[in-house]
């Protein structure tokens, strides 16, 4: 039961990371039914982005801002003229050309940076506290707790502004949110920002907690918050938290119980199993369509 | 107040409207009739632009929306509640009539006392408040898409194929209702396949039949019009 407990604990940070992430596959899939694969590159090019304004000298929030800005502007950028001149086509070429739109960001930032991994200039030291037999990491509660404010924001903000309602409506009926007078691409490109500020946040504390960045450190990152958001139910912000907590908390058991060589690989085990045994995920509903 | 000159729409290779040309004047009501397939929503929705014409004008007071946006068309005053309800499923009653107010600037208040009307009009959502939609029944949620589409303040409501799937009472409250919207000024755009009943409450109508008008005329006339009862009114 310690064991237990301890692996829960140690699951949550790296939990909390995918959940982040997961939102904006979630978000972009519920309201264009489209996967971003090249969404995990997001995640990677906000830590490399924060690491560029840091070693401009700009202070931490400074850098964090900057990044959002940048990177969301450039998710924005990416769907107008990557994915948009292909809406109308099959579902199969956006799909596509978004895993193309991944391999050239890794590469890009490959050839302006370096492959190797690169030492990231702040980081947040591990604490540990022991709270009788169980050991937790201050940090890590940081980030859980962070993660916990930022779903509790978006919800607030799909819930109680106009832009939010309007991506919420556009989730549900896209044509019907249309004739209410919704923008349907400023709302989508709304979407796409949302879901890289988040992706930009995992990726710099993924930076500060490990202390290094990679070129392809979203590709891992980005496939397990793919299937923590399909586990939880894709298109659902709680899904997606919840999927991503439980895949970090899964995976940190594995590894106590002596598994750690199958870590990797047990996110895609769950992604097969909700496949196959309840499609919507956890949260996700059949929806019910009155003909 | 709406004109349209040779309007054609395709979907790939399959011409939907051939070269359409229709009017509708402040104040009346004017159906579209025609059977399943004729082009009555694609008409419907290339007014309110979800659907992109090939060729062809649309002028609305005057001025050319063939290619605004949706989103646009609807704040000039172009309302519509769309085949199918198109309900938001996941949202209240109440939440809906908000929505239908989203493309307006008006207060919550304004709001309020619009959505307040709206039971004034449709009583059976005033005691669904705060239901989901999907809750609903079929003639329910059809009075709550007509209520949303009232809700943006329209100069034009298009409504499409508003009998479709309900129990013919509610089809007859649903039709009342229409013709008490247009007494009090509304000018109202019906597309639908019951042509008598649309008919009926019409003052002009015009019979799509494979994306062309093959009549156009008083619906009074129409009404009796030999061929027109032949093909739609069943003898």
């Amino acid at each position: 039961m310690l064991d237990f407990t301890q692996a829960i604990i140690d699951g949550i940070a790296i939990g909390s990371l995918y959940a982040l992430i997961a939102i904006g596959y979630s978000m972009v899939f519920g309201v264009l039914q489209f996967v971003n694969f090249a969404h995990g590159e997001l995640f990677m090019l906000g830590a490399y982005f924060v690491m560029l304004f840091l070693t401009m000298g700009a202070p931490l929030w400074v850098a964090i801002l900057f990044s959002l800005l940048s990177v969301g502007t450039i998710a924005v950028v990416i769907e107008r003229i990557a994915y948009k001149p292909l809406r109308k086509h099959s579902r199969l070429a956006p799909l596509i050309t978004a895993v193309a739109m991944s391999l050239f960001l890794q590469n890009i930032i490959q050839v302006l940076f370096s492959p190797n991994s690169l030492s990231f200039p702040i980081n947040i030291p591990g604490n540990i506290v022991t709270l009788g037999e169980l050991f937790v990491r201050i940090r890590d509660i940081g980030i859980f707790s962070l993660t916990l404010l930022l779903a509790f924001l978006l919800e607030l903000f799909l819930f109680k502004t106009k832009a939010g309602t309007g991506i919420r409506a556009l989730a549900m009926h896209a044509d019907a949110s249309k004739l209410c007078g919704v923008p349907f691409n400023r709302t989508v490109s709304l979407t796409f920002f949302i879901g890289a500020v988040l992706a930009v946040i995992a990726g710099t504390i993924q930076g500060m907690a490990t202390n290094q960045i990679f070129p392809l450190m979203g590709v891992n990152a980005g496939l397990k918050a793919f299937a923590a958001a399909v586990l939880g139910g894709i298109g659902e912000i709680r899904g997606a938290v919840l999927g991503g907590l439980v895949l970090g908390i899964s995976e940190s058991m594995l590894v106590s119980y002596g598994l750690s060589t199958y870590k990797d690989g047990f996110a895609f085990v769950i992604l097969i199993l909700v496949l196959l045994i309840r499609p919507q995920g956890i949260l996700g509903r059949t929806q019910l369509v009155k003909v | 107040m709406l004109l349209v000159e040779n309007l054609s729409v395709n979907y790939g290779a399959i011409q939907a409207l051939k070269s359409v040309n229709f009017e509708i004047f402040q104040g009346e009501i004017v159906s579209l009739v025609g059977s399943n397939g004729a082009g009555k929503t694609t008409f419907l929705r290339t007014l309110s632009g979800l659907v992109k014409a090939k060729s062809g004008k649309i002028f609305f007071s005057k001025s050319n929306i063939s290619n605004i946006e949706s989103h646009e068309i609807v704040k000039l005053g172009i309302s519509q509640s769309p085949e199918g309800r198109m309900v938001f499923p996941d949202m209240t009653v109440k939440e809906n009539l908000f929505m239908g107010a989203f493309c307006t600037k008006n207060s919550s208040q304004e709001i309020q006392k619009d959505i307040d009307k709206m039971i004034d009009w449709f009583p059976r959502l005033g005691e669904r408040m705060n239901q989901k939609s999907i809750l609903l029944s079929g003639g329910e949620q059809q009075m709550l898409a007509i209520a949303r589409a009232l809700m943006a303040r329209p100069k034009l409501l298009l409504l499409d194929e508003p009998s479709l799937g309900i129990a013919p009472l509610v089809v007859q409250q649903i039709f009342k209702i229409i013709s008490e919207l247009n007494r009090g000024g509304m000018t109202i755009l019906l597309a639908e396949q019951n042509a008598r009943l649309a008919l009926k409450i019409s003052h002009r109508a015009y019979v799509l039949e494979l994306g062309t008008v093959i009549k156009k005329g008083e619906a009074q006339s129409l009404l009796h019009d030999d061929d027109v009862q032949r093909a739609y009114l069943g003898g």
